[in-house]
């Protein structure tokens, strides 16, 4: 499934939070989102899974006007997941997975034995079967955003939206999240917020900065230490590793910049 | 479209290796939980019913009370007296039914309106809707609005009122797209007291000496004086609310979680919201036109059914429905015993027990507030 972004724009109060943005995404492919805070990439990200509604441009997702779209079918052609937030009713973590069929029932369907194996397969996936009867509130940052992940799987859709997926995680969950994501093989947009990690998952990089794209392409292309320089305002070198060949980044802050 | 239809049309598309069947489904806890508990409850109303209608100054066995329900229903004739027939068919059997349907009715209202508001705080009485309905209830008996309207007109009232301040305290509680679950309260809090200062304010107007009084019987909460006609409405109007309810019991879920998910999901979430306003409304205000303000019974009983069952409100909304009349037949029956002959006003009972319970809650519920 592809999306494509053209001329998209958003603005508050006369204000524009996101201006002429162009973006595709082709079927399969991991597309990462960069750009610091404040740049827009959640705002970009809303438009897109449609929590807010963009004043200019179009989406089209396989050709299809996704602005236009009633909210089920755009539902089972996309799967988003949001930043975890606290949740004052407890579901367990069953319960949770299974809202991802929401959008394949009508008003009165019961949950049939496909829905359950649905479910059930979607939390294998993410190494959270033997979770299923936790309750949700008691998991930690990683487990809850996992099976965020696994919901967003039980839908079923062909294309799926990641905001920040591996914020506040430490590093080994960072890493587990990203690897089951580009493992799915789904077209995926995903919000990123670090740039070793973003390099090493994704096939094409799209950096935001005050609102508008300012630079896109594959990874090794759009990473370098003139773009993080001027869109971070950070000092950084960036080098290949010999041994695998994948870029990295080194950052220089501003205190050891100075005295060197 | 049928749901096996939607997984085999999406499963050939997909590179996402899912093949369903092939894992069993799982042991629901939740779900045999709450089938047990339907199955407890809904006998045991049937048995509270009874024993509500046999307790009382006149005494009348359990079995009587049958063989006149069965011999006013069918016409049969039986072995009693006119004076039980007219006691238990006139005076008790509408007011039991109709604390059962009030209760029942509050408790779904509470389910809904904690669904909407994400607010485990929210209930009908809290936010002002009551006092927003009684508001409506009064204009109507002493000013005589809608009186164009014969015997709807306070029902009309009371919803009125009820969706006023519904749409008021909901506008009060956003900034910026976002509701505070705080401000909510405080709003609601602030609306209530402004309501029924305007209640009072007619009322102290009105010459006539009996309107103290009926206005006394909005504020408090009371079911002495149930007819059968009082029933029809309210107990339509809880039929309805819960087949609709039922049926976007999906919805209801993905909606507690958040206004973004619930999006993602394919919901459109305004369209529902405004839906969940205009029925919680209706119900409350039918219900207060014949109740008036009982409290605190839609904020315990989903909270004690949600502690027992989860939180899909497959299950929550029926087993409440269920909680809520038992609970309320039984708090009637101690408002007419307790002090009797005297009867207190129900609404007095369940702000005793209520107001304990949401002081726990408060402090159980960390971040609500």
């Amino acid at each position: 499934m592809t999306l494509h972004v053209h001329e998209l724009g958003w603005s508050v109060d006369a204000r524009r939070i996101i201006d002429d943005i162009r973006l595709s995404v082709e079927t399969g492919a991991f597309v990462g989102l960069l750009g610091p805070n404040g740049s827009g990439k959640s705002t970009l990200l809303r438009c897109i899974y449609r929590s807010l509604k963009p004043d200019a441009g179009t989406i089209s997702l396989d050709g299809a006007d996704l602005l236009a779209m009633p909210p089920r079918d755009a539902a089972r052609r996309m799967a988003v997941v949001l930043q975890e937030s606290p949740v004052q009713f407890d579901f367990t973590v069953q319960e949770m997975v299974l809202m991802g069929r929401t959008p394949h029932k009508s008003a009165f369907d019961p949950d049939t034995n496909d829905d359950w194996a649905i479910v059930a397969d979607a939390l294998a996936q993410v190494n959270m079967l033997d979770f299923r009867e936790r309750s949700y509130g008691t998991l930690s940052g990683g487990e809850k955003q996992r099976v965020l992940i696994a919901r967003a799987l039980a839908q079923q859709s062909q294309f799926l939206v990641l905001d920040e997926p591996t914020n506040h995680l430490d590093i080994r969950y960072q890493l587990e999240i990203l690897d089951i994501v580009s493992e799915l093989r789904v077209s995926t947009l995903a919000a990123l917020h670090d740039l070793n990690l973003a390099t090493i998952y994704c096939d094409r990089l799209y950096v935001l900065s005050e609102g508008r794209v300012v630079a896109s392409g594959a990874p090794d292309d759009v990473v370098t230490a003139d773009l993080i320089h001027e869109v971070y305002g950070v000092r950084a070198d960036v080098a290949t590793d010999p041994a695998t060949g994948r870029t990295h980044i080194m950052y220089f802050p501003a205190s050891a910049w100075a005295s060197a | 479209m049928g749901n096996s239809e939607a997984v085999a049309r999406s499963g050939r598309q997909s590179p996402v290796t899912i093949a369903p069947s092939k894992r069993k489904a799982p042991p629901e806890r939740n779900a045999a939980r709450s089938r047990r508990l339907i199955a407890v409850l809904a006998p045991l109303i049937l048995l509270s019913i009874t024993l509500a209608v046999v307790i009382g100054p006149v005494e009348i066995a359990p079995l009587t009370v049958w063989e006149i329900v069965f011999g006013k229903v069918t016409g049969a004739e039986g072995n009693w007296s006119n004076a039980q027939a007219n006691i238990v068919w006139l005076i008790r059997f509408p007011r039991v039914l109709l604390a059962g349907v009030v209760g029942a009715g509050l408790a779904v209202i509470g389910v809904v309106m904690q669904a909407v508001t994400r607010n485990p705080l929210a209930d009908p009485f809290l936010l002002g809707i009551s006092s927003g309905a009684a508001l409506g209830a009064v204009s109507v008996l002493l000013i005589g609005v809608f009186a164009g309207l014969g015997i709807f007109a306070l029902s009309v009232g009371a919803f009125l009122g009820a969706m006023l301040a519904f749409v008021l305290v909901f506008s009060l509680a956003l900034q910026q797209g976002r509701l505070l679950p705080t401000r909510m309260i405080l709003a609601g809090v602030a609306a209530s007291f402004m309501f029924s200062s305007v209640t009072s304010f007619i009322t102290l107007s009105d010459d006539s000496s009996g309107a103290a009084r009926r206005v006394l019987f909005w504020m408090l909460g009371g079911l002495s004086g149930a007819r059968w006609e009082d029933l029809t409405l309210p107990a339509l109007a809880l039929v309805l609310g819960i087949i609709y309810l039922m049926g976007q019991s999906r919805a209801l879920n993905a909606l507690i979680i958040g206004d973004e998910t619930a999006t993602t999901l394919g919901i459109d979430v305004h369209k529902l919201r405004r839906r969940l306003l205009v029925v919680t409304s209706l119900l409350t205000g039918l219900i207060i036109a014949v109740s008036g303000t009982i409290g605190f019974v839609g904020l315990m009983m989903p909270h004690i059914v949600r502690l027992i069952v989860g939180t899909d409100h497959r299950r929550v909304l029926p087993v409440s429905l269920l909680a809520g009349a038992l609970y309320l037949i039984w708090v009637d029956v101690i408002a007419r015993t307790l002090f009797a002959p005297e009867e207190i006003p129900v609404g007095i009972i369940t702000s005793f027990c209520g107001a304990p319970f949401f002081l726990w809650l408060m402090r159980r519920s960390k971040g609500a507030l």
